[in-house]
């Protein structure tokens, strides 16, 4: 029903999107993106505000639809109303803001509400809610009131309402945006624990640079284009490129790429995004030096 | 200041109160209102309050918890009292001061509305609020009126309504706290001044309080949309009600005591 022909490796596959906001036409938040996801990986996609990172987030489970060109998921197109709640149960979706996602008065009513929405049996309901809060850490606060969680339990609680419907993929649309540094680490070594331990698909939209090192592949994006493709590390190689367009480099990256120009450290590879790896590279070269 | 308000006071608990089924709650209270207007009587009064100090008991809340959340009603029943006193017209008078006049009548008859505004009140409150959740009282309307489907009326909506809007007053309240301590900290007043100055202080809280809330509205319907809400059709609970025999004895307890009122308020002691 209405299924496209997909590699069975893709998961999401963005085809030729163009995409303008209704009350401002002309806006071009993308212009002819088209991005395939792989089952089974962690994709960061980075950009600074206006570069159409969040755009395509809400355009991967239909909250918007493309104003031309396709979105597949499963090989099911967004743009056709009786998809959508197949995609969505495949492809849940984090926010930014913790406060306005939460349902329901207790937190385990609100991991409920997914499954509740699917129709499923109230036992199995149960068992879901218990094992989504046991996954993401949360199965202690399970009747409490959301209200008094912090923004990173909060983020958690969210997560756990996805993962209660079974998603295949799981969006992040910056949702560590409005959390502090510890909660932030909370909600990504959850990510990528659900990502390397049950293989779920990631989508991390953010802007914090560290954030979206730890993923596979990172996709920047920039003026409603991709800007550069690839792993952490043959992106972040090109610090030139990335600052162009107004983006820092993490931190240890930044650093090797200064101390290149200095002819003793040539050597240095480019893109090191690690802090213990860049460390070790520096004092090997400068042990070195000391050594006749 | 505005964070210590709490909607609809809930006590956790374990208590027979808490554990019966919210159906039968919200059935037994409105047996137990009309039960309370059958009284007329010394003895069908003294009943009543005998039992409802049996469900305080019973419901493991402190007596002293209890009678502080009968404030609101003080003046009320006061005022009700001293109309009675000096309204009630009777055959023994106690006191004739020019137009006043005092009978026993008037003394019985603002004891009997005493007890009976006052055990209104506790009486409902251990039944309901004070031993359901919200939530669990939201779902218990929604059963309890879902035979109204049938004639069309979005029952599940409502539900939803009520859950969502008690998810959102604590948000909202705090909100309105920092909204009001952003305004303190620019300048305005909202304590000093005339009823309508203050009145206008609070129009720069509210316009920020309601862009907020629709901006909050709208995140939460695209949240709820991602999470395959599509109204009440084809929707489970993971709670689900249950009916027991003990339920069916808890709600026959009341009936009891509407029963037991009635018939003792035929009999007379001391006249009354």
């Amino acid at each position: 029903m209405g299924k496209v022909k997909m590699e069975d490796n893709i998961i999401i596959s963005a085809r030729e999107v163009f995409f303008e906001y209704e009350d401002d036409p002309g806006s071009r938040a993308l212009k002819n993106v088209s991005l395939d996801i792989e089952r089974g990986s962690f994709v960061a996609i980075l950009g600074h505000n206006g570069s159409g990172k969040s755009t395509f987030a809400k355009l991967i489970n239909g909250i918007l639809t493309p104003t031309s060109g396709r979105v597949l998921v499963n090989g099911l197109d967004t743009s056709e109303e009786k998809n959508l709640t197949e995609i969505r149960r495949k492809v849940g979706m984090v926010f930014q803001n913790p406060d306005n996602q939460i349902v329901g008065s207790v937190v385990e009513e609100d991991v409920a509400f997914g499954p509740e929405n699917l129709g499923i049996e109230p036992s199995e309901i149960r068992k879901r809610v218990d094992e989504a809060l046991e996954t993401v850490g949360m199965a202690k606060y399970k009747l409490h009131a959301p209200g008094r969680l912090s923004g990173g339990q909060k983020q958690r609680v969210a997560v756990a309402g996805i993962l209660a419907m079974m998603p295949q993929c799981i969006v992040l649309d910056e949702s560590t945006a409005m959390l502090d540094p510890a909660g932030r680490e909370e909600i990504i070594s959850t990510v990528l624990k659900l990502n390397k331990e049950r293989g779920i698909t990631v989508v991390l939209i953010t802007h914090y640079m560290n954030e979206a090192a730890r993923a596979d592949r990172v996709v920047v994006m920039n003026d409603g284009k991709v800007l550069c493709d690839g792993t952490p590390r043959e992106v972040f190689s090109r610090v030139e490129l990335l600052e162009s367009v107004g983006l820092d480099v993490p931190g240890p990256t930044k650093l090797l790429y200064m101390l290149k120009k200095d002819p003793r450290f040539f050597s240095l590879p480019d893109g090191i995004v690690d802090e213990d790896e860049a460390a070790a590279l520096v004092s090997d070269i400068l042990n070195g030096r000391k050594k006749p | 200041m505005l964070t210590d308000i709490t909607l609809g006071q809930y006590f956790p608990g374990n208590s027979l109160l808490h554990k019966a089924d919210p159906r039968m709650k919200v059935v037994s209270m409105l047996i137990f209102a009309v039960a309370v207007f059958m009284a007329s009587g010394l003895l069908a009064y003294l009943f009543l309050a005998a039992f409802v100090l049996l469900a305080c008991f019973l419901s493991g809340i402190s007596l002293k918890v209890i009678l502080k959340g009968l404030k609101p009603v003080v003046f009320i029943t006061v005022f009700m009292g001293v109309i009675n006193i000096f309204f009630t017209a009777g055959e023994r008078v106690l006191v004739e001061l020019g137009f006043i006049r005092i009978c026993a009548e008037g003394l019985w008859a603002a004891l009997f509305i005493a007890i009976r505004i006052i055990s209104l009140v506790m009486g409902t409150t251990l039944l309901l609020t004070y031993t359901t959740s919200p939530n669990v009282l939201c779902d218990a309307i929604e059963s309890l009126l879902s035979p109204l489907k049938r004639l069309h009326v979005p029952v599940h909506d409502f539900a939803m309504m009520m859950t969502i809007a008690l998810r959102f007053v604590p948000a909202l309240i705090e909100e309105t706290d920092k909204i009001m301590s952003a305004q303190k900290a620019r300048g305005a007043n909202f304590e000093t001044g005339s009823l309508l100055s203050r009145a206008k202080a609070l129009l720069p809280v509210l316009i920020p309080l309601l862009v907020s809330s629709i901006r909050r509205a709208t995140d939460l319907a695209t949240a709820m949309e991602c999470r395959c809400y599509t109204g009440g059709e084809g929707r489970t609970k993971m709670r689900v009600l249950k009916l027991s025999f003990k339920d069916w004895l808890f709600m026959l307890a009341w009936i009891a005591l509407g029963v037991a009122l009635y018939f003792l308020s035929t009999v007379k002691v001391w006249g009354v």
